[in-house]
């Protein structure tokens, strides 16, 4: 190594063009963050009413800050360290006018505020002690320095009075009554105290209620991992880590601990929750409310009750509300502080599993059948090929290629309905001359379900198993037709270090079939009309929304979309390990779902995800309504529209 | 002054030091034979086995996680067959338990007898094993996986039987040489703990470990004792709830349910107290109160009891909470020592 090599990795220079691309390059999703989620809060602009709301408190106090603050400047509290002047001239009469129409707005933003609590009361709004206290003193201060203003133009009687329009009608109001000005002299030095010592109280009560969203919530925004939201968080070095799971409050990353502070209870996630919504109860919000209330009581006034860093679960928590998520990330795409309910839910389940092993019976009983047969059915491993029977699938042994690989998931493998969508799928791809191959009795469960019950050991070794084999054999893609391997494969097992580019079913057929219309070659009727439910794990986890549709529509399909859809859509009921649990009879999301899907002209639901296809199917059994709506998956539909027309 | 604790560093292979460190310990105490659980013994892996080489240690694992018999109740026998001869017992925590109460409720002692007792992170129900051991090659897998997690005191507790999640006394403790994993990162080291000092010297345990115990290391075993130990303390309470009216109040109403259970005794005869002191029954074909006291009161929480009955009768909870009862009664906690004298004769 020579002299300049070496002083070069001694000191690189401050003004090094790498680390300067280095550094924006990884600052960018947080300057990303403060300006769509910080200044501009699109999330909250979500929803019209709220978000006008928020938007006319947020931008009128924001404004007065900041004129305030010009204001103090030129009262020369800061010679001589900086000396700034109030604009002059127009500039003034401009500041006057900005600075009244941002009190405008606040106040209209609270009206709006007082209506939604007073009268149109949203089922998931609760309204405490300092709901009420933000809004009295946020009506209150520019009421205050409203009155100030109309008192000063009336002691001082300036030409220019008009520029302060509400100010100017108050003042002539106050005329009219008969104030003289020396009496509006006299009264402006009580409002002008008035005004200031409002504002002093308003500002110190910031930690004390939820004003304290105002530094907490833009703080977890950019604070907040910046890892897909489809991935949970690893537990590296698992047999060393000091404790699995989260099984008190002190246990919670700071991040973590964070996000319930940065949580106003606003309700948004609960309106979405399709565990809520079906009457169980577990809600987003108030378990990261709860979660907040032992934070407190732990850190902030650990002398006050007792429950100081107490066991979460059975303490505060009831031990089965863990499982009552299906992790379907409604509430992480509704919040627009970024809290993550989904995760902290995954920690207590893995405290649950992993450390306590109180967990309920049916999740006990899923997890004994992949650990012990390396599937959640329970079926024998060697029976993982049965679905193929008679279709001479390309078996992949170590060392051998192929284009495509099937990952074919154990729904495929071993749930009657499914196989008969892998075989529809196998049969597309017969016909589009596809080069593909399977793992056979080879490929284990990816670990999904048991990651996201908690199970974080057995995910670590499913995965470490599958990425092995695949690392033995060359393929250009992986393609699944489960969203759940697919989120899994394609996101977290980069974690476990397989890097492979994964592909699900929907992407990779929308791709293979480009873009023209395909004329339905058998002659079959098609169906009236049929909806589609969008898979959480591939549309709210990984974006995928109008693929699906396209090849729908592609095969002729007309689709009319239910109440919920996109981002928006509402949960099957199945993910997060639920397919799996027990469920009250009237508490099925499935049920509620599948109303979602009659209350459309449909007589069929298109699924792209062996959950949701299994869940439908269930809730127009348990309702004997198989003749009004059937559910099938988009390879089947395909399957059915592009089967050569019989002999005649 | 002579140290009791001591590390010994493992070097990514702690079954493997602790079956060069037994073999150590085999030479110093001039042993003839030894009673262990062995890894791979035929089809009854959860039996102990009885060796008389040194070099057959090498199969040895305190950690399998798999219990058909607690080892203690076969030291009597044992004892008067290898009369004269130096025997040595390597047993989990509720065998040694069951052993000291065994020698107070008979004539038997634990002269010529050198016990060694380890950590236990849990055992699986039989037939739990066998099922998960069938699978290619895992047997020996599901040993290291169970010693994977010693960090943390084992996971997956669910999975281990309920005697198991019950267990509030884990760690090794009043055998002459105890080894400790609970809490430790165990593939890099693990601890050695000898009953007193004469021990210590007796099998030259600076010579055969690495060094004196740090405290940081002691803290972390003894912290996570504490940490189990709560747990499992409100595993018994949910499982006590649960119960309901299966709970009898007390040992009268355990008489009462021996009566009616099926009586067929299997939970008594798979009781290495029992072994020892079985209870006799009164004219009327109940068992004597006294006799039953003094049978749970010495109860070692190995359940044995449990995994024999043919009712599937959930019997750890049941003897363990009449158990915890009578300690308060009569404060006596039992498996602690030799010199603390039986309350009930």
């Amino acid at each position: 190594m020579t002299t300049t090599e070496l002083s070069k990795e001694r000191s690189p220079s401050p003004f090094d063009r790498q680390r300067w691309r280095n550094f924006l390059s990884s600052s960018r999703p947080y300057i990303k963050d403060f300006f769509l989620h910080v200044i501009a809060q699109v999330r909250v602009l979500k929803k019209a009413y709220p978000g006008l709301m928020h938007l006319l408190i947020f931008w009128g106090v924001t404004i007065q800050v900041i004129g305030t603050a010009i204001n103090l400047m030129q009262m020369q509290l800061f010679i001589p360290f900086v000396e700034l002047s109030i604009p002059r001239g127009n500039g003034y009469l401009l500041y006057e006018l900005i600075m009244d129409l941002a009190g405008v707005a606040i106040l209209l933003g609270v009206a709006m505020a007082a209506i939604r609590r007073a009268i149109i009361r949203p089922k998931t709004l609760e309204t405490r002690w300092d709901d009420t206290y933000a809004l009295v003193m946020l009506a209150l201060i520019p009421i205050v320095g409203f009155t100030l203003e109309a008192l000063r133009l009336t002691a001082a009687a300036p030409e220019w009075a008009r520029w302060s329009p509400v100010g100017y009608v108050l003042s002539g109001a106050l005329l009219s009554m008969g104030l003289s000005p020396s009496t509006a002299a006299q009264l402006h030095n009580i409002f002008f105290w008035s005004h200031i010592v409002l504002v002093l109280v308003l500002v110190a009560s910031l930690p004390y209620t939820k004003l304290r969203h105002l530094v907490q919530t833009p703080l977890n925004v950019l604070l907040r991992p910046h890892r897909e939201d489809g991935v949970l968080e690893i537990i590296e070095n698992i047999d060393e880590a000091e404790i699995l799971g989260t099984g008190k409050i002190s246990e919670f990353s700071p991040q973590q601990l964070l996000s319930f502070d940065a949580c106003v209870s606003c309700g948004r996630c609960e309106e979405v929750c399709p565990a809520f919504i079906c009457g169980m109860d577990y809600t987003p919000r108030s378990l990261v409310q709860t979660l907040r209330t032992a934070s407190m009581d732990t850190f902030i006034n650990p002398n006050g009750n007792g429950k100081v860093d107490q066991e979460l679960i059975e303490g505060t928590i009831p031990a089965d509300l863990p499982w009552a998520c299906t992790t379907c990330g409604a509430c992480l795409t509704s919040c627009p502080a970024f809290v993550n309910p989904v995760d902290a839910i995954v920690e207590l389940r893995r405290y649950q599993t992993l450390t306590t092993g109180k967990i309920p019976k049916s999740v006990a009983d899923v997890m004994r059948n992949m650990e012990r047969q390396g599937n959640p059915w329970g079926m024998p491993p060697e029976d993982r090929l049965a679905w193929a029977d008679g279709l001479e699938i390309n078996e992949l042994a170590p060392g051998d290629e192929t284009d495509v690989l099937i990952f074919l998931g154990c729904a495929f493998a071993y749930d009657d309905r499914n196989k008969k969508v892998a075989r529809s799928f196998v049969n597309i791809l017969r016909r589009e001359n596809v080069d593909f191959a399977v793992l056979g009795l080879d490929e284990m469960c990816c670990g999904e379900t048991a990651r996201r019950m908690g199970h974080e050991y057995l995910f670590q070794m499913f995965a470490e198993q599958n990425i092995e084999m695949l690392s033995t054999l060359k393929f250009k893609r992986i393609v699944t037709q489960c969203p759940h391997c697919f989120n899994t494969l394609k996101n977290e097992y980069p974690q476990m270090g397989g890097e492979f580019e994964v592909l699900h079913y929907t992407e990779f057929l929308s791709e293979l079939m480009g873009q023209e219309k395909l004329i339905p070659s058998n002659g079959n009727s098609t169906p009236a009309a049929l909806t589609y439910q969008d898979s959480c794990y591939l549309g709210r986890y990984n974006q995928i929304y109008k693929k699906p549709r396209k090849l729908l529509d592609q095969a002729g399909y007309q689709l009319v979309e239910m109440a919920d859809s996109g981002e928006n859509s509402f949960c099957c009921g199945g993910g997060g390990g639920q397919m799996w649990m027990e469920t009250d009879a009237d508490q099925r999301i499935n049920q509620k779902r599948m109303q979602d899907a009659l209350a459309t002209a449909a007589d069929t639901v298109a699924t792209a995800c062996p959950y949701c296809l299994l869940m439908f199917d269930d809730a127009i059994r348990s309702k004997g309504i198989s003749e009004e709506l059937q559910v099938l998956d988009i390879a089947e539909l395909l399957d059915q529209q592009y089967q050569p027309a019989a002999e005649a | 002054m002579m140290d009791i604790n001591y590390e010994l560093e493992t070097n990514g292979d702690p079954i493997g030091t602790l079956q060069d460190f037994f073999i150590a310990v085999w030479q110093e105490a001039d042993l003839h034979t030894m009673l262990v659980p062995a890894e791979s013994s035929s089809d009854q892996p959860g039996l102990p086995v009885l060796i008389d080489k040194p070099s057959e240690l090498a199969n040895v694992n305190p950690f399998k996680p798999v219990m058909s018999l607690n080892a203690a109740q076969q030291i009597p026998a044992l004892k008067s067959t290898e009369q004269g001869s130096n025997l040595a017992a390597l047993l989990r925590p509720c065998e040694m338990r069951a052993l000291i109460e065994m020698v107070k409720h008979d004539s038997f002692t634990m002269d010529n007898l050198l016990t060694i007792s380890a950590d236990c992170l849990g055992t699986y129900p039989e037939s739990d094993f066998f099922w998960r051991a069938d699978r290619k090659d895992s047997a020996s897998k599901l040993s290291q996986e169970t010693l994977k997690f010693a960090r943390q005191g084992g996971i997956m507790a669910y999975r281990f039987r309920s005697a198991c999640q019950l267990c509030q006394q884990p760690n090794a403790a009043s055998a002459d040489i105890n080894i400790g994993v609970i809490g430790l990162p165990v593939r890099k080291t693990i601890l050695v703990n000898a009953k007193n000092e004469a021990s210590a010297e007796k099998y030259q345990l600076s010579k055969h470990t690495s060094r004196p115990a740090s405290d940081r290391l002691m803290e972390m075993h003894s912290s996570m004792l504490v940490k189990l130990s709560e747990r499992r303390v409100r595993t018994q309470e949910r499982v006590i709830q649960g119960l309901g009216e299966i709970l009898p109040a007390d040992v009268d109403g355990l008489i009462q349910q021996f009566k009616s259970c099926g009586d067929c005794s299997a939970c008594l005869d798979n009781c290495p107290i029992c072994e020892t002191d079985y209870p006799r029954r009164g004219d009327d074909g109940a068992y004597v109160h006294r006799d039953i006291v003094r049978w749970l009161i010495s109860c070692a929480g190995c359940g044995m009891c449990e995994q024999a009955c043919p009712n599937h009768q959930p019997l750890s909870a049941i003897f363990n909470h009449l158990r915890q009862q009578l300690a308060a009664e009569y404060a006596y906690q039992p498996g602690l020592s030799l010199t603390d004298p039986l309350p009930v004769h």
